[in-house]
């Protein structure tokens, strides 16, 4: 409902466990408990590298409730398959994408004060 | 009696006829625009005399230079000196002044002065801002008549803490007020805001449908500007673009959408795009065309037999966000309207909801009201999409907003919301050939705001 | 005190309690006073304020029943309080739970030397929020610090996995005193994955027993010996005769014949019983066959769903008391097929599940420790058990770098870790290899620049290689019910645990600040249905108006955050985006108030739901239909034999009638779904006849065009079987219809009358009397508009019919 969620909602995408462990789609049962608890440990004493993590539609803050969550989503077969269709690295190769152009400086333009 | 007692005397009555002039005028013309020209015709010679006498060196004519010229430009200082300071109890004494000789909503446009000013503190990051922000809610809860001045001010609070989509809302609704009452610096301020949002972010379908709701010079500009952007040459033709930007009042700072309008590129077929699941990635990174969204849909429609059930589900939800997201889309595709069974139930909760607290007479402050009646126009327009769900909606309000506005303006003395629901209420009226109730509003519109 | 951590699990069950502790390397069960692994979870208080716990107090449950508390578990995070003459004091059920556990936690520092500090206490997989935090609650009224709560088949699947060596699919038959509850598990590569859960919630030994009591009152009738169990004069002889009875059943799973005799026990006109007869292992299966096939068909149902047979399970775990009935064992392998887990101890199994699970957990249960080590102090991040041979261990500077650059790992048995460099935050990521099924001492050594040692604290840690379970998944999902009777989901079923999220909602109703009478409310509920009101509430977030700062308007924006913790407890808060202002108040965590009245008008309305029902159905002669109906009329005398006890002040059977009554209740909204759509299509024949005949004749141009679109979009809906779309567009059809109706110069004046007819229903009693004065004023002057208005003013008096709203828990958020 627009008035609800007016910004764009992926969570497949936005939330998909394989970019929050930063795993590739064929990895193993020990590799996502090896990745999860190490991302784990890493978010607990606050090292700066595994507070953000990469997906196709731009960086995303990682937490641990996020990796517990990715690692529990990946012990489940079909939330994995799940993951893994949008997981797909042929999925985000880029088509014949028209990027349309943003006025970036519009409120200093228009003096609306705001940024 | 001598000579000098007697100039004295003399000017003393003038500028007491001219006050007098300006009360009488204003009192007799609740429209702005009439009262512009008058103040125009008197503030002039007010003005020059005073700057004779005040060349001469009379400490009394100097006052009234002083107060002739913030009568003149306390809205120009506001904007353009208190405003960028970042002292809200100054900007709203300059514009409150500055609007007394020409505009109905001088408290609103104070409000508007120190909401902006607001803005500037947050921009710097003054500790001043909480108690900047306190004075400005407090003005604005304390209007007794609301106009929209005020709720451009709210609508610049809520930029300030952050609530974009509550700022676009009330900004949105200044457009419900009657012309005379928005024209001015309210129209001005959101108009500018709403457009530098959605260009800023590449929003261009917000910007075509924008003059829908606030219909000004700019909006209408901006709108023309965003289709030739998102359609390509094609759609727009040069010639249209600077005419309606001739047609604006703010050439200079619309040049460089101009310019991006000018040189739009021809958009590529989409047709050969290789296949449905990388161009559903493609729409998901934003920034696709609203035909490219429609070809996705179709193709999505084309293909669906063959998309196991749980992938269904995630693509139809991506397609009801980008919908969304885009309010262009809605209604073209089944797949951009699944929700919208829910935007009717969610409209009917919020009327009943509405409806409860009116009859238990729970009253809120003007603004809040507004804002309350602004959420439910908004849930409105999302369904007016759709002929028959147009029908369910306005037969579902018709007699509590009718009713309900007949309250505000005959016990509680807000005529100017009062007439911007009687306006909402005839058009939709109109639409429904509900002849009944469009003479009634038709009658009630006629009442005025003032 | 011991040099390595040492991990704490409890089992708090509705019977007998255990507790069980685990160093790493062995499981060792604790024992109580008197040497058993097992404590009855029975309290006894005396006037002294002495509480006696175990053994010892369920002694005195035949003799000062009044004063001693068992089976309380049953109605954990209720509102139930249990009365105590001899103290004077009403004690809840989780109060009582914690006189228990401080038993165990005493009997943990006996053997051990130091009083544990935290624990794993064990849960059953179908306990809802409120019952977990109860649990929650008594383990830190007996004194522990931190908590975390396991499912119960959760835990026995990870003992019985650190036993033996199992793989592929299993599943865990667990039968409690008073619930069952069956898992299916898989384990690869090291790790327990719970793939489901089933249950029946009012199924265990209990039943067995009454079941065997029915027939030992049934065989004694024979012999001329009279005992109503209605009879309250009876109680007395009945609660012996039902002791006795347990007795005899575990003596049967020894001996193929047990004998219950009772001397002095009178019947109701106070002449002596002569109660002495024998029943054997025979009887005993006839007689409670039934419970057993039961728990059978779950089992079964929980394979089907999720697409396995027995053929696929490797072996099945048995836990519980009654497990060990040796017919029971016979009857599942007959039915089941596969093999039971060998050498496992039914009765403490889930306790020493509990006790590995602190291990995962890194919850290590001795005291802090009061001597601080030397060094330059580090932060460090590690798993404590985990099935991976090459875990990574994470550190970081406390304090910002001194002189440690470089820090390495060395197990005892030599083996190093390469020498890794801390970065520019000070931080460290050291990949080190552990020993199989071991617990694994490892030594930090830490130099600066130049090579030189320099001493670190922590200095040693211990890291467990063994099978682990990740987080403990929620069992049932949680969400806020919408103003729109809908739920919108935070965490769904099987969500790892802990779990925090936020979405945003809007308010459909406003807040204006000093009226104190009003609150916003954001009902938070659980259950698997996605309609709210056939979910459990189990809290609810209010924003009263005497607590707002400034008006919230309808529609104002608001976040809303869930937080569970992994022992399931609750918190949320409401964050006003507009102000800024947070409410964290979460009202009333306790289940349902089930009172006996209420039970039974919602057994009456279902009754009556199914009555209506089965007159159509057998009318339509559906035979498929009266039988479906059938089952649910059965459980439904299931509800009422329920609700008869708790009339009788049984709060536990309160809960259960609750609970199968909302069960029922989602059964007959799935039924009537079946049922509408012949109904609909002939309402939908109906509404175009009515609607065209009035739009034909009252109706303006643009109404014909949009009736005759609806038409086809309504015939579209009835094609393709959306009743959805279907009801949608018949609520346009009545729409029109009413709006053509109205020009009809009579309408007004009839429904005028229609409406005054009711006035006795009228919320406002006086200012309906006065419109309908008004009314008739304005029908004999002829004024059309003005009548209109006043009917419309009357409408607004009579009551409307029941709103998703209130179905919803009244919920103010969309």
């Amino acid at each position: 409902m627009s008035l609800v969620s007016a910004r764009m909602d992926a969570p497949h995408i936005d939330e998909n466990p394989f970019f929050v462990l930063d795993l590739p789609i064929d990895c193993g049962a020990m590799d996502i408990e090896r990745a999860g608890q190490k991302l784990l440990a890493m978010l607990k004493v606050g090292m700066k590298d595994a507070a953000s993590y990469r997906t196709p539609l731009g960086p995303r803050q990682r937490d641990e409730d996020a990796v517990r969550r990715a690692m529990a989503a990946l012990r489940e077969p079909q939330a994995r398959a799940m993951a893994e269709f949008w997981a797909r690295p042929e999925v985000w190769e880029p088509v014949h994408e028209t990027r349309l152009p943003v006025w970036s400086d519009a409120h200093k333009r228009l003096g609306t004060l705001d940024r | 009696m001598s000579g000098g007692a007697a100039l004295i005397l003399g000017k003393v009555l003038l500028y007491a006829a001219i006050a007098v002039i300006i009360l009488l005028v204003k009192k007799a013309s609740p429209g702005v625009t009439a009262t512009r020209a008058l103040s125009w015709l008197i503030l002039v010679p007010t003005t020059f005399i005073a700057s004779v006498f005040a060349l001469q060196g009379g400490i009394f004519s100097i006052l009234v230079f002083v107060v002739a010229c913030l009568l003149w430009f306390g809205g120009p200082l506001a904007t353009f000196v208190a405003t960028p300071i970042g002292s809200p109890r100054v900007a709203s004494t300059l514009a409150v002044v500055g609007a007394i000789p020409h505009h109905l909503d001088r408290r609103g446009l104070g409000s508007i002065a120190a909401a902006r000013s607001c803005l500037v503190l947050r921009n710097r990051r003054h500790p001043g801002l909480a108690g900047a922000l306190t004075y400005v809610d407090k003005r604005i809860a304390d209007t007794a008549v609301l106009r929209p001045g005020t709720v451009v001010a709210r609508g610049f609070c809520c930029v300030v803490l952050g609530d974009r989509e509550q700022a676009q809302l009330l900004f949105k609704s200044v457009g419900d007020f009657a012309a005379p009452l928005r024209s001015g610096p309210a129209q001005f301020f959101a108009a500018r805001w709403l457009i530098a949002d959605a260009a800023s972010r590449g929003e261009w379908g917000a910007l075509q449908v924008l003059p829908r709701r606030l219909n000004t010079a700019l909006t209408r500009f901006a709108a023309e500007c965003a289709t030739r952007i998102k359609q390509g040459p094609a759609a727009v033709a040069r010639t249209t673009l600077v005419e309606r930007w001739l047609l604006t009042s703010s050439r200079v700072a619309t040049v460089p959408l101009l310019k991006m309008a000018w040189s739009a590129p021809t958009r590529p077929p989409t047709a050969d795009a290789s296949y449905l699941l990388a161009r559903h990635a493609a729409a998901l990174r934003g920034h696709v065309t609203s035909e490219d969204m429609l070809e996705l849909a179709m193709s999505w429609d084309r293909a669906m037999a063959e998309v196991p059930p749980p992938f269904r589900m995630t693509v139809l939800d991506d397609l009801n966000a980008l919908a969304d997201s885009n309010p262009d889309l809605r209604g073209r595709h089944p797949y951009f309207s699944n929700n919208a069974d829910e935007v009717l139930r969610s409209f009917e909760i919020a009327v009943e909801a509405f409806q409860r607290r009116i009859a238990d007479e729970r009253w809120l402050t003007p603004i809040d009201e507004w804002v309350e009646i602004a959420v439910l126009r908004q849930l409105y327009d999302d369904l007016a999409v759709d002929a028959s769900r147009r029908s369910i909606a306005f037969d579902t309000i018709r007699l509590v907003i009718t009713n309900y506005a007949a309250e505000l303006f005959n016990r509680r003395h807000q005529k100017p919301i009062a007439n911007a629901l009687f306006l909402w209420m005839e058009r939709e009226a109109r639409f429904a050939r509900d002849e009944e109730l469009l003479q009634l509003n038709k009658k009630n519109v006629a009442c005025g705001f003032g | 005190m011991h040099s390595r951590p040492l991990y704490v699990g409890i089992d708090l069950g509705t019977t007998n309690s255990t507790a069980a502790t685990f160093d790493g390397a062995a499981l060792t069960l604790i024992r109580n006073a008197q040497g058993s692994t097992l404590t009855p979870s029975v309290v006894r208080f005396d006037g002294r304020g002495n509480v006696t716990v175990g053994a010892k107090a369920r002694r005195a449950i035949d003799s000062d029943p009044e004063n001693t508390r068992s089976e309380f578990k049953r109605v954990m995070g209720t509102g139930k309080r249990f009365a105590i003459p001899a103290t004077g004091k009403e004690l809840l059920a989780e109060e009582l739970a914690a006189h228990v556990l401080r038993s165990l936690r005493a009997d943990v520092r006996e053997q051990l030397g130091f009083e544990p500090t935290a624990a794993v206490v064990t849960v059953p997989a179908l306990f809802e929020i409120p019952q977990s935090a109860a649990t929650s609650r008594a383990a830190q009224l007996a004194g522990f610090s931190r908590v975390e709560l396991l499912q119960e088949p959760v835990a026995s699947a990870l003992a019985a996995g650190w036993t033996s060596d199992t793989r592929g699919a299993w599943l865990v038959y667990d039968l409690g005193g008073g619930t069952f509850d069956v898992s299916l598990l898989e384990t690869r590569d090291g790790l327990l994955r719970v793939v489901g859960h089933d249950g029946d919630n009012f199924l265990g030994g209990r039943d067995f027993d009454n079941a065997l009591l029915d027939w030992a009152l049934a065989t004694l009738k024979t012999r001329g010996v009279l005992i109503e169990r209605s009879d309250p004069r009876a109680a007395p002889t009945l609660t012996k005769l039902k002791l006795a009875i347990e007795d005899a059943r575990i003596e049967l799973t020894r001996n193929e014949r047990a004998n219950v005799a009772l001397v002095g026990c009178r019947g109701a006109d106070g002449s002596d019983l002569p109660i002495d007869f024998d029943i054997d292992r025979l009887t005993m299966e006839s007689v409670c066959r039934h419970l057993v096939d039961r728990s059978v068909a779950v089992c079964r149902r929980l394979l089907a769903t999720h697409g396995r047979s027995s053929a696929d399970l490797s072996q099945i775990v048995l836990v519980g008391g009654p497990t060990v009935m040796p017919f029971l064992r016979s009857q599942l392998r007959a039915d089941i097929g596969a093999p039971f887990a060998p050498q496992l101890d039914p009765m403490t199994l889930v306790a020493q599940g509990a006790a590995l699970y602190a291990a995962t957990a890194g919850l290590d249960a001795r005291p802090a420790p009061t001597q601080r080590e030397g060094g330059e102090r580090l932060w460090l991040s590690y798993p404590a058990m985990t099935p991976d041979l090459t875990p990574h261990v994470v550190g970081k500077l406390v304090e910002p770098r001194r002189q440690l650059a470089r820090i390495r790992l060395r197990r005892a048995d030599g083996w190093e870790s390469p020498e890794v460099a801390l970065d520019a935050e000070g931080a460290f990521v050291v990949a080190v290899d552990v020993l199989p099924r071991q617990s694994n001492e490892l030594v930090l050594e830490g130099s600066d620049e130049a090579g030189k040692r320099v001493e670190v604290a922590p200095s040693r840690i211990t890291i467990v290689q063994g099978m682990t379970i990740g987080d403990p998944p929620l069992s049932r999902t949680v969400g806020v019910a919408l103003a729109d009777d809908r739920v919108h989901v935070y965490f769904e079923r099987g969500s790892p645990l802990p779990a925090r999220r936020s979405f945003r909602h809007r308010t459909v109703e406003s807040v204006v600040p000093g009226d104190g009478s009003f609150a916003l409310k954001i009902p938070i509920v659980q259950g698997e249905l996605d309609r709210a009101h056939l979910c459990r509430l189990v809290g609810a977030l209010e924003i009263p108006s005497s607590l707002v700062k400034r008006p919230l308007p309808a529609g104002s924006p608001l976040e809303v955050t869930l937080e569970l913790d992994r022992g399931g407890k609750l918190s949320a808060r409401a964050l006003v985006l507009g102000s800024g202002e947070v409410f964290e108040e979460v009202a009333h965590l306790l289940g349902p108030d089930a009172t006996p009245q209420s039970l039974t008008a919602t057994i009456e309305a279902i009754a009556t739901r199914i009555g209506e029902h089965r007159r159509s159905a057998f009318r339509n002669n559906t035979a498929a239909m009266v039988s479906r109906l059938a089952t649910i009329d059965e459980r439904l005398n299931e509800a009422r034999v329920a609700a008869q006890a708790a009339h009788g002040g049984d709060a536990d059977a309160a809960q259960r009638a609750h609970r199968l009554l909302l069960e029922l209740d989602a059964e007959l909204d799935g039924f009537e779904r079946d049922q509408q759509w012949p109904e609909l299509d002939a309402e939908l024949t109906d509404a175009i006849v009515h609607t065209t005949s009035w739009v034909q004749e009252f109706g303006n141009e643009h109404e014909k065009k949009v009736l005759d679109e609806t038409v086809s979009a309504a015939r579209r809906a009835r094609e393709a079987r959306q009743s959805v779309e279907l009801q949608r567009q018949l609520r346009l059809l009545r729409t029109l219809a009413f709006t053509a109706s109205q020009r009809w110069p009579e309408f007004w004046p009839t429904e005028f009358e229609a409406a005054a007819s009711r006035v006795n229903e009228a919320s406002d009693l006086a200012k309906a009397e006065s419109l309908i004065r008004e009314g008739r004023g304005y029908m004999d002057a002829g004024h059309r508009e003005r009548l209109s208005r006043v009917v419309r003013d009357l409408w607004a008096l009579l009551p409307s019919d029941p709103t998703e709203r209130r179905l919803s828990y009244e919920s103010g958020v969309r």
